[in-house]
């Protein structure tokens, strides 16, 4: 597979670009070719987020599980939301019960740490590795910071998202930073 | 002090919560204050990583013929769960009461003492297996109504189904006279 590094701004799920929106209506009415554009330009995100929530092994064959599911359920897709929404709504779903029912997983739920005062902590620019610090995480956890922090989805969204209440999104984006901190800590 | 919840915090850290007492609480709290620069340090650290991004390894219609085929795999192992749960449901009946389905019902009470108890025990299982057997098969159709085997399935099913419900009636009717 080809990788590249990029450094300027893809077009993001939540903002597909103009020429998007015709694809869009085109599948919808079962125009594969229309499909097969989607899926071209919007691989890379759904790739990247299925690898950060599964880890590189399994996030091709999610990727492309999770298109495969697009497809078999463009009909349910109304326009009520954005289709980047929708898609990431088919994405979640996919990836959390992969997970759940991968047995290389750590499903385990991290405590809550009680060392909230953090003076002394630095920002981990320097974090090591991404990947290996958000495989640390437990699943609902990881899922809810990468869809905020790095997805840019509102607190409400990620709530929406992964069919879970407004507080319980803020909860778990709060534990799954401390834990961020924790792990960034432990390596220094 | 009465500190903000966690949810709170993080609603402010994240700039989706504008409440003046909540500011003015983070800002003469230094357990708070420290808990919000938490949160917006390890936010800014995790958008700050530059992203690798990769192409799409293969045409999405290649994508499709594999999970189809996929697909198809599990269908049948479904089935095949299905029938051994149906064989085991005939095997639980063996020292059931009977219960008579509404059609063996029907063919006893307008023929009574015609049958054996013991043929009309079998006669009651396969009709309940052929009824559950149709109600899985109704079941599956619902998930995937464009599925022609099922559907092919489900009239093979249905067909059988009405030829026992005959050939049970015929067998009532001739031992009755």
């Amino acid at each position: 597979m080809g990788m590249y590094s990029l450094e300027l701004s893809q077009p993001t799920l939540s903002h597909p670009p103009l020429n998007e929106i015709d694809d869009i209506a085109a599948a919808t009415n079962g125009d594969a070719a229309a499909f097969e554009r989607i899926y071209r330009r919007q691989f890379p995100r759904v790739y990247l987020l299925a690898r950060r929530m599964l880890g590189a092994e399994e996030a091709e064959d999610a990727a492309q599980d999770i298109f495969y599911r697009a497809w078999t359920k463009l009909g349910s897709f109304r326009g009520e939301s954005g289709f980047g929404t929708w898609l990431h709504r088919v994405a979640i779903t996919v990836l959390m019960r992969r997970a759940s029912q991968s047995t290389t997983l750590d499903r385990r739920e991290a405590p809550l740490s009680d060392d909230h005062i953090d003076k002394a902590f630095r920002p981990p620019d320097a974090m090591i590795d991404l990947e290996a610090a958000l495989a640390s995480l437990p699943l609902e956890q990881r899922a809810a910071v990468i869809l905020h922090d790095i997805e840019g989805f509102s607190h409400e969204e990620v709530g929406d998202l992964m069919g879970i209440s407004l507080t319980a999104a803020r909860m778990r984006l709060f534990r799954a930073r401390a834990a961020l901190r924790d792990y960034a800590r432990s390596r220094e | 002090m009465t500190h903000p919840s966690a949810d709170v915090l993080v609603a402010y850290a994240d700039g989706e919560l504008n409440d003046p007492g909540i500011t003015a609480h983070i800002a003469a709290c230094d357990e708070c204050s420290s808990m919000v620069a938490t949160q917006r340090a390890v936010r800014t650290a995790i958008r700050n990583i530059p992203e690798t991004f990769s192409t799409a390894p293969t045409d999405f219609t290649q994508i499709l013929k594999r999970f189809e085929r996929r697909r198809t795999r599990q269908r049948f192992v479904v089935f095949g769960a299905g029938l051994a749960a149906a064989c085991a449901m005939i095997m639980l009946r063996i020292d059931r009461q009977p219960t008579h389905t509404a059609e063996i019902a029907a063919a006893i009470t307008a023929n009574p003492g015609a049958v054996p108890a013991a043929d009309v025990s079998r006669m009651d299982d396969l009709i309940t297996t052929m009824n559950d057997a149709i109600a899985q098969t109704r079941s599956a159709i619902e998930h995937d109504r464009t599925n022609a085997f099922l559907r092919g399935h489900l009239a093979d099913l249905e067909a059988r189904r009405m030829q026992a419900l005959s050939d049970i009636a015929e067998v009532i009717g001739e031992r009755s006279r």
